[in-house]
């Protein structure tokens, strides 16, 4: 009976933290007070900022190795918690929630398209924003290439 | 089984995507996304059709392979899904949410009728009486009312539909249908486990220590 009273524990103490994380991380407005101050105190963009701002602007170069990492790995983290309560882990990496102004880089690393300068750069720089070319050079779905080089 | 799993993770690799490209040169006039053939060439490498071939499956697919071939899926998945969650304006998704909720409601509730219907069905013929017809109707109904999220989004990532609003209504309907499908399966397993657990009360007892 100790162990699985100890087990139910720590499932539901592991389901809270990832609710906890997932709504922080959504894109979704939550608008509890300690769900609000977990997202306020989790944003994404002021940690990679700090990351980022003080070697190189990330609007210029690509991302830094750090960024590509610690992107990576919080994507990692949300798929594993929506995993551990219950919901199928893509929904942790499709919900996680990259600012606008960022998600042009890990899109072009994850794709390995870093290695042509020039191309397939032009219509996020007409638009100004990370949408506005589809994923018609995606291979397939399992064969994502990880390239941090930039 | 006695090999290297490098070596199997190779074989396993080369008739998926080999197949895959051989076919779908021929079919591309008839089938229009590739999302649709790699459906039916999986289902072919299955026990269907090369399964047949003897020691085929014992040796590319073997048993103690299934859980790392369905793990680096789930990697593959997971680094998709980003990729699609990256392109989408989430203004697009708030400013449609009634449209996409309406949509997500009648894509749920019309095949959960269906499949309700063709469990009673079944549930007649084939299904062993011990099992409550209540259970059994909601495990069907859940089956029948499933949204294949990354399969939608390959759909409409190969159509290039993602940019438009419809694409994105739809993005947005199967998402909130897949996720009330995950809920509904685990109350469809929790209300099983209860009940074994009830029907005979030593195994709720002892337990796994």
């Amino acid at each position: 009976m100790p162990a699985q009273a100890s087990r139910r524990c720590i499932s539901c103490l592991l389901a809270l933290g990832g609710l906890c994380y997932f709504y922080s991380q959504s894109r979704w407005p939550c608008s509890g007070s300690l769900a609000r101050q977990v997202q306020v105190s989790l944003q994404y963009e002021t940690l990679l900022l700090s990351f980022n701002s003080s070697t190189h602007p990330i609007v210029e170069s690509g991302p830094s190795v750090v960024f590509m990492t610690v992107t990576m790995m919080l994507v990692f983290g949300s798929a594993f918690f929506t995993d551990v309560i219950g919901v199928h882990a893509i929904f942790g990496s499709f919900f996680f929630d990259t600012p606008q102004s960022f998600a042009y880089h890990p899109n072009r690393s994850i794709r390995g398209w870093n290695h042509c300068p020039s191309g397939r750069r032009t219509s996020y720089q007409y638009h100004g924003k990370a949408r506005g070319y589809g994923l018609d050079h995606l291979p397939a779905t399992g064969e994502l290439y990880f390239t941090f080089i930039h | 089984m006695h090999s290297e799993p490098a070596i199997t993770r190779t074989a396993q690799d080369s008739p998926t995507k080999s197949h895959r490209r051989g076919v779908g040169w021929d079919l591309t006039w008839c089938v229009k996304t590739l999302a649709m053939l790699d459906i039916t060439n999986t289902a072919f490498l299955g026990p269907t059709a090369f399964g047949r071939i003897p020691g085929f499956t014992k040796h590319i697919f073997p048993e103690e392979s299934r859980s790392y071939l369905s793990l680096v899926a789930n990697i593959g998945l997971i680094l998709f899904l980003f990729l699609v969650g990256l392109e989408i304006d989430s203004g697009v998704i708030k400013r449609n949410a009634r449209l996409s909720a309406t949509i997500a409601l009648a894509g749920m509730i019309l095949p959960f009728g269906i499949g309700a219907g063709v469990a009673h069905a079944l549930y007649e013929k084939f299904i062993d009486p011990s099992i409550k017809f209540t259970y059994f109707m909601l495990f069907a109904g859940v089956a029948y009312s499933i949204t294949a999220f990354p399969v939608l989004c390959r759909i409409l990532t190969e159509l290039k539909l993602l940019d438009t609003t419809v694409g994105i209504v739809v993005l947005s309907a199967g998402v909130g249908n897949d996720i009330s499908k995950c809920i509904l399966a685990h109350i469809f397993r929790l209300l099983m486990n209860l009940s074994t657990s009830w029907m005979d009360s030593t195994r709720f007892e002892r337990g796994p220590r």
